[in-house]
């Protein structure tokens, strides 16, 4: 590459890897993906009123804040592989990981054939519409949690296919937490096709903690409970049952957190065990070794008054090469990756952040522009 | 008119409430018609440089005491919030509601004569 070295990094100088984008789902697109009687529902569910993210038996919601007038944001949403793309080429994003919009709430459904059925129509209408390596789109196969086997199926047809890298563990409204052994079979899976897990939350109210915050007056108090709580949670709850030492091939990722819990987590885990190993009694190191293994997105990166603080933040978990850019385009919280890039970071902090890691990562191939 | 000074368009064409872009020499400016005022200011968002054109004038919430009365206060300030992430933006000072001492866009004055807008770059 034949750039002045004593320049700042610009976006067209890094590989960028944009490891959550989000593709939006409508009922009606999925109808020919699934089975009787499933495709009827969502038949009649696309021809219902639909709301964003807020479609009863689809995108459920139980929303009890009064709107405001003219509140603000638009809500943005990316239909089409063709969009997604057109709009990552604006924001200077090689390479897109895609989450769902509506499914991100299917741990919720008590029905769990539907459930599955859903997120086998997903998996499916992904693979038909949407990845492709030419367009630098890459899947992450929705794990239903409320089926395990049905999703370690999943997992293995779609981690047969080089366009799926990693696989979407479902947190929002999730029971039990993801460290129970229910869940078994969708690590076993994930670690025998290679295929990273990603934790991924949204912004909900349900019975199940820590959603359970319907008596929570402001969604800014809510919102980050939602993600960064629900991520710490389960992340104790993995080390307990031992996920790290029982599937040590298996990367996790954290997904839509940023990253400034992770020390806490490290630091208050390896005192609880410190005083009671027998709580995780398959861990053959302090638990914060294992939390220093495992992968955080940035977003939403952490804006500290002192920019610095963030890169001794990542260095107290030894984070260089464990934190990768994520934008969640098109969601209202994105984070731009000259956001990111323009962090006081070092250059090589920098590109292993933005894509570099990512790309080992999920084992992406090196595009020839970049390259 | 001196050389800082840039004739923007036609006061007629500036609806009251719509922010709208213009460029100057490469760079863009956002000039909101704010009904009694005009204001202008950079078109990039002091956050992570969204173009405020592409956002909307709006009010804001403000409460005095628990339990007490919440304003929603639209009148007197022109208020523009960013399309990314919503933040607010004083358009007469161009500081952002929340972090005003930090977050903050350069404005300019604007002056409309003769029925043509006039954007003054010194
Ligand atoms: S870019 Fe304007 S609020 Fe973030």
């Amino acid at each position: 590459m034949t750039r002045d070295s004593r320049k700042p990094l610009g976006l067209d100088d890094v590989f960028i890897v944009d490891c959550d984008v989000h593709a939006n789902e409508p009922p009606e697109a999925l109808a020919p993906y699934i089975d009787m009687p499933w495709r009827r529902s969502l038949e009649l569910l696309g021809r219902g009123p639909q709301r964003y993210l807020d479609i009863p038996g689809y995108a459920p919601i139980l929303n009890l804040d009064p709107p405001f007038p003219d509140r603000g944001l638009g809500n943005r949403t990316v239909t089409t592989a063709r969009q997604m793309r057109d709009e990552l080429d604006e924001l200077s994003i090689d390479v897109g990981i895609l989450f769902p919009d509506n499914l991100l709430k299917i741990a919720v459904f008590p029905h769990v054939d539907y459930a599955a059925a859903l997120g086998r129509a997903y998996n499916a209408w992904l693979a038909d519409a949407w990845v492709s390596r030419e367009t630098g789109l890459y899947g992450a196969v929705l794990a239903v949690p409320q089926d395990p086997k049905d999703a370690a199926e999943q997992i293995r047809t779609y981690g047969a296919d080089d366009r799926f890298v990693a696989v979407y563990l479902p947190v929002a409204g999730l029971r039990p937490l993801w460290g129970d052994r229910m869940y078994d079979p969708i690590y076993e899976a994930a670690e025998e096709m290679g295929l990273p897990v990603m934790l991924h939350s949204v912004g909900i109210i349900h019975p199940h903690f820590p959603f359970n915050l319907e008596h929570v007056e402001s969604r800014i108090v809510r919102h980050p409970i939602n993600h960064e709580f629900a991520l710490m949670a389960n992340l104790f709850t993995m080390i307990a049952n031992g996920v790290p030492v029982r599937y040590p091939d298996l990367e996790i990722v954290f997904t839509e957190g940023g990253v400034s819990w992770v020390p806490f987590c490290m630091w208050r885990m390896d005192k609880e065990y410190a005083e009671i190993p027998t709580g995780a009694p398959f861990l053959e190191r302090p638990p914060s070794e294992y939390i220093k293994e495992m992968y955080y997105c940035t977003q939403p990166i952490e804006e500290p008054e002192r920019a610095r603080d963030l890169v001794t933040m990542i260095d107290l978990f030894d984070g260089r090469d464990k934190v990768i850019f994520a934008s969640d385009w098109p969601h209202h919280d994105f984070d731009h990756p000259r956001k990111v890039l323009n962090m006081p970071f070092d250059a090589q902090l920098k590109r292993n952040i933005m894509g570099e890691t990512a790309r080992r990562l999920f084992k992406l191939p090196v595009p020839v522009s970049v390259a | 008119m001196t050389s800082s000074v840039h004739d923007v368009g036609a006061e007629a064409d500036f609806e009251v409430g719509q922010p709208r872009r213009v460029e100057i020499g490469g760079r863009g400016f956002v000039v909101v018609n704010g009904g009694t005022q005009f204001h202008a200011a950079r078109d990039v968002c002091a956050h992570q440089g969204a173009r405020l054109s592409s956002g909307r004038c709006k009010g804001n919430v403000h409460a005095e005491t628990v339990g007490g009365h919440i304003e929603y206060q639209t009148g007197g300030r022109t208020l523009l919030q960013c399309p990314w992430h919503g933040w607010i933006f004083d358009m007469a000072t161009g500081r952002a509601l929340t972090d005003p001492d930090r977050a903050r866009v350069r404005v300019y004055p604007v002056h409309v004569t003769d029925g043509r807008v006039l954007l003054d770059l010194a």
